[in-house]
């Protein structure tokens, strides 16, 4: 039985990394919803990234412990489908920085044009139908009381 | 199926049109890719040869502005999205790739019919476009002019959308197939170059395309429910659309010309009769450019009021890109030095690559430059630096594949005369027409302009008149071939003396598993016996 | 059909040489498969988070409406699905047809349970016309880009609901499977590129579950 394809699975394994996603997944909502009161020594950070930063972070230790257990890339001799995991990061990496160089930097030298023009945004649309149709229902009510 | 059917040739394994159209051979799908892509080739170009009559004067002539508007949409999308994008791999790469490697088929054959068909669909959809209106976004789509809710711009999405769909199931194939299929005594480094090209070509297939597919959706979405990520109108960012469009766009110019760079290595070494000089650079070259294609999306974007830091970085990181590819030329050139050239017809065709190549090459670190892309961007020049990488290397080279592979193809051999006598049409063709669009770009006429200043009509002129030349060289390889499949010689195992597997242990033409028994390989793909002078 | 088909051996591809290249074949096939959905959602994820950068304030505010139980709860949901498809790969390596086919069942049933807790919330989305672009009509918002991001969410979430219906497609279909083929510890491809793949939406939700319901 020497080649047999993949690997064999372990449920004492299976079961370890369940309870171990539950337990991270649990700790992103617990970080998520402490109270965001000033820590000693922490004024130097916006707390709000802070909290961000940490949420991700747990996110991508549950990702490799998918990726790594339940996937199997763990147990791989062939080092190739985890270059390939891999390298979806590195390109979206490369994505987002090389993206975030332009969003993050426009009008150094020239004026950029990010001020939005001739645009009315459907959240003012729709507060605006909203407080017309609380002052319709205000005039309109003593005079149809039968609705 | 008996033992006996699977040592036939691929042509009488069965019969009937149904046995093509629900095969799984990848030598049959290879031969309908191919028929498709000339077909839609033959299409783009029609609609090209319309509206360069119609700039045959500055005044309106037969065509409306809005109909030129519309022709050249098509052209774009037909020729990026039906011909050079699936061009050499689903063709030349699909019948090629499992017989030089030796193997009897690629790792999925179903997963391969599935990605002809959905190429069928795509351009199925993309021509029923015509019947919704007048698609005229151009091929790029951008926003929030392709937001303007135009029935035909949607429907070219959904088909360049399903395209990209196709495309990635032929990379992941081929990768599969390299990785897992060689057969014995098949090292990486002992595999046809244009098996490394197809390799390259295969990792932006994978990892580029989806970020072209989520565009597309997002386009879709935009259009659609409103959603606000694009469009400038309701708080979204066009440039972010740029962004997202360029990141799959930028590789797939690499995805369109590596297979091209692939074709060329076979033809070069095989026609000198030399192993190839720098083997091993001209294949990391091919997977350096891959990574390299990722960095520089940006230079797309120079005017569009990206900001100064992303311009100054893609700018930096555009000159990379010639790295490699100087590599290639330097290496191709070396490899002539000194070797027993045959000028046969794809070698007629190898060598206009070279050249047509380096013109398109440098013209792109010219476009690279900030501050003289200011000037040249959405000229003319642009216009001929990527037709000089699209049309006069990567179409030429597919061209010159087809005449190389043809024999093996067919078991036919072509007219030697008429095929070198199309190939310099072409060649004189090619470069009439876009040397004229180099020099009035460099003067500032700008493209995709219905009108234009008489002074540039003279190369305007000389374009349209370049263009008939152009056709009629193309018209007269492809009857050549054709004509070849009735009257041609039948085609001896290996008519060009290459030393590639499926020359040299493949029948010609192939019978249905491809070899007879599995080749074992014991030798580079390029070692010819040395010969005394 | 008076008797049920007996599941018969596997038998090898025509042009593989043997079982564990048609395995590994399978494998990396599928991982490239697995490697360009994670671009196509990666990207999304991308444009994602520079929104995020783009309207911070329309982020938070927009992510108020959102209710992180209901979250919580599909998270759950998911993992449990992927622990039990982990569970049919681990019985069809050991041949037991009848837990692999009662652990399919299960992980249909958490997928269920995912798309009925999204059917609330899109409803609820819906009750209160938190809507993308034109369509937005809620009320008490303030920034004037709160609408993009629930022209996001519905874009994100809409998608990987796709995606789980794939899915769910996909353990449909090795149900069939499990009924024509026996699997063996030599040969218990599908069940394991299903879970792979099942594997790839839980990876997308442990993203998008956080950018949409805790980061503010």
């Amino acid at each position: 039985m020497e080649n047999l394809p993949g690997h064999t699975y372990d449920i004492k394994v299976l079961v370890r990394v369940y309870v171990a996603l539950l337990v991270l997944a649990g700790g992103m909502v617990v970080v998520s919803l402490a109270p965001l009161e000033n820590i000693a020594g922490l004024d130097w950070i916006d707390l709000h990234v802070l909290k961000g930063l940490v949420i991700f972070g747990l996110a991508t230790i549950m990702v490799s412990i998918v990726s790594g257990f339940l996937m199997g890339l763990r147990y791989e001799k062939s080092k190739l489908n985890t270059v390939v995991f891999l390298g979806n990061f590195a390109f979206l990496a490369l994505f987002i920085v090389f993206t975030w160089a332009d969003i993050g930097f426009r009008g150094l030298v020239y004026p950029s044009f990010e001020e939005q023009l001739n645009w009315e945004s459907p959240v003012d649309k729709a507060n605006k139908a909203h407080a017309g149709e609380s002052e319709e229902a205000e005039e309109a009510d003593p005079e149809t009381p039968a609705h | 199926m008996s033992a006996h059917a699977e040592n036939i040739n691929y042509f009488k394994a069965s019969k009937g049109f149904m046995s093509w159209l629900v095969t799984v051979d990848h030598k049959r799908i290879g031969l309908m890719y191919l028929a498709s892509i000339l077909l839609f080739f033959i299409t783009g170009g029609v609609y090209a040869g319309l509206f360069r009559l119609e700039l045959w004067g500055p005044l309106p002539g037969f065509i409306s502005p809005d109909t030129y508007n519309h022709l050249f949409t098509m052209h774009g999308v037909i020729m990026v999205f039906l011909v050079v994008v699936p061009g050499i791999p689903g063709a030349l790469g699909n019948f090629l790739l499992p017989l030089q490697l030796g193997a009897k088929d690629l790792a999925f054959p179903k997963l391969n019919i599935t990605s002809l068909y959905l190429y069928w669909i795509g351009a199925v959809i993309a021509l029923f476009s015509l019947t919704q209106g007048r698609a005229d976004s151009g091929w790029t789509f951008y926003a929030p002019y392709s937001l303007s809710q135009n029935p035909a711009v949607l429907w070219m999405l959904v088909a360049a959308f399903i395209l990209g769909f196709s495309s990635i199931l032929t990379g992941l194939n081929f990768i599969v197939t390299i990785h897992k299929m060689r057969a014995p005594g098949m090292t990486w480094f002992r595999m046809p170059l244009f098996v490394w090209a197809l390799y390259a070509t295969g990792i932006m297939q994978v990892f580029a395309t989806p970020v072209l597919g989520i565009t597309l959706l997002l386009l879709l979405m935009e259009n659609f429910f409103r959603i606000g990520i694009f469009d400038p109108a309701l708080g979204g960012d066009p440039l972010l659309m740029q962004h997202f469009f360029w990141f799959y766009s930028h590789p797939a110019v690499y995805i369109i010309v590596v297979p091209a760079f692939g074709v060329v290595s076979e033809l070069i070494a095989t026609f000198s009769r030399k192993d190839i000089f720098g083997y091993k650079f001209i294949a990391f070259s091919s997977v350096a450019i891959t990574i390299i294609g990722f960095l520089v999306w940006g230079h797309h974007m120079f005017v569009s009021g990206q900001s100064e830091v992303a311009d100054t970085i893609f700018s930096f990181l555009t000159f990379f890109t010639a790295v490699p590819s100087a590599i290639k030329v330097f290496n191709w050139t070396t490899t002539l030095y000194q070797g027993s050239i045959k000028l046969t017809t794809p070698m007629l065709y190898a060598l206009q690559f070279l050249f047509n190549f380096t013109i398109g090459g440098l013209t792109g670190i010219v476009l690279g430059i900030l501050s003289v892309d200011i000037h040249l961007h959405d000229t003319y020049f642009v216009v001929s630096h990527f037709h000089y990488v699209a049309m006069g290397s990567t179409m030429i080279a597919f061209i010159g594949g087809i005449y190389y592979w043809w024999p093996k193809m067919t078991g036919r051999m072509f007219n030697e005369t008429w095929g070198r006598l199309a190939a310099v049409l072409v060649f004189l063709g090619f470069n009439l027409t876009f040397f004229a669009q180099l020099i009035m770009g460099s003067q500032g006429s700008p493209r995709r302009y219905y009108n234009y200043l008489t002074e540039f009509q003279i190369y305007h002129q000389i374009s349209t008149a370049g263009i008939v030349v152009l056709a009629l060289g193309l018209f007269m390889a492809l009857f050549n071939l054709l004509i070849s499949l009735k009257n041609g010689a039948i085609a001896p195992q290996n008519p060009w003396g290459a030393r590639t597997l499926e020359w040299t242990h493949a029948e010609t033409p192939p019978v249905l598993y491809n070899f007879t028994e599995t080749p074992v390989v014991t030798q580079g793909p390029y070692e010819y016996p040395t010969e005394k002078v | 059909m008076a008797e049920v088909t007996v599941p018969k051996e596997h038998e090898v591809a025509h042009h593989f040489d043997d079982l564990e290249q048609e395995f590994e074949s399978h494998r990396l096939g599928m991982w490239l498969f697995i490697a360009s959905e994670i671009m196509m959602f990666g990207a999304l994820l991308v444009g994602g988070l520079l929104l995020l950068y783009k309207f911070p304030a329309a982020f938070a505010e927009g992510r108020a409406h959102l209710d992180w139980r209901l979250g919580t709860l599909n998270t759950f949901f998911l993992l449990t699905s992927g622990l039990t498809m982990a569970l049919a790969a681990w019985h069809a390596q050991r041949s037991e047809q009848d837990k692999v086919r009662r652990n399919l069942l299960l992980s249909l049933a958490f997928a269920t349970g995912f798309l009925i807790v999204k059917y609330f919330e899109y409803s609820a989305k819906f009750h209160h016309g938190l809507l993308p672009g034109n369509a937005f009509s809620g009320h008490g918002f303030t920034d004037p880009n709160a609408h993009v991001f629930f022209g996001f969410y519905f874009v994100a979430t809409g998608l990987h609901v796709l995606h789980v219906l794939i899915g769910m497609g996909l353990m449909v279909w090795c149900l069939f499977v499990s009924r024509k083929v026996k699997f063996t510890r030599a040969y218990y491809t599908p069940v394991e590129q299903s879970g792979l793949y099942w594997a790839l939406i839980d990876l997308v939700w442990i993203f998008l579950f956080p950018l949409l319901y805790l980061v503010a």
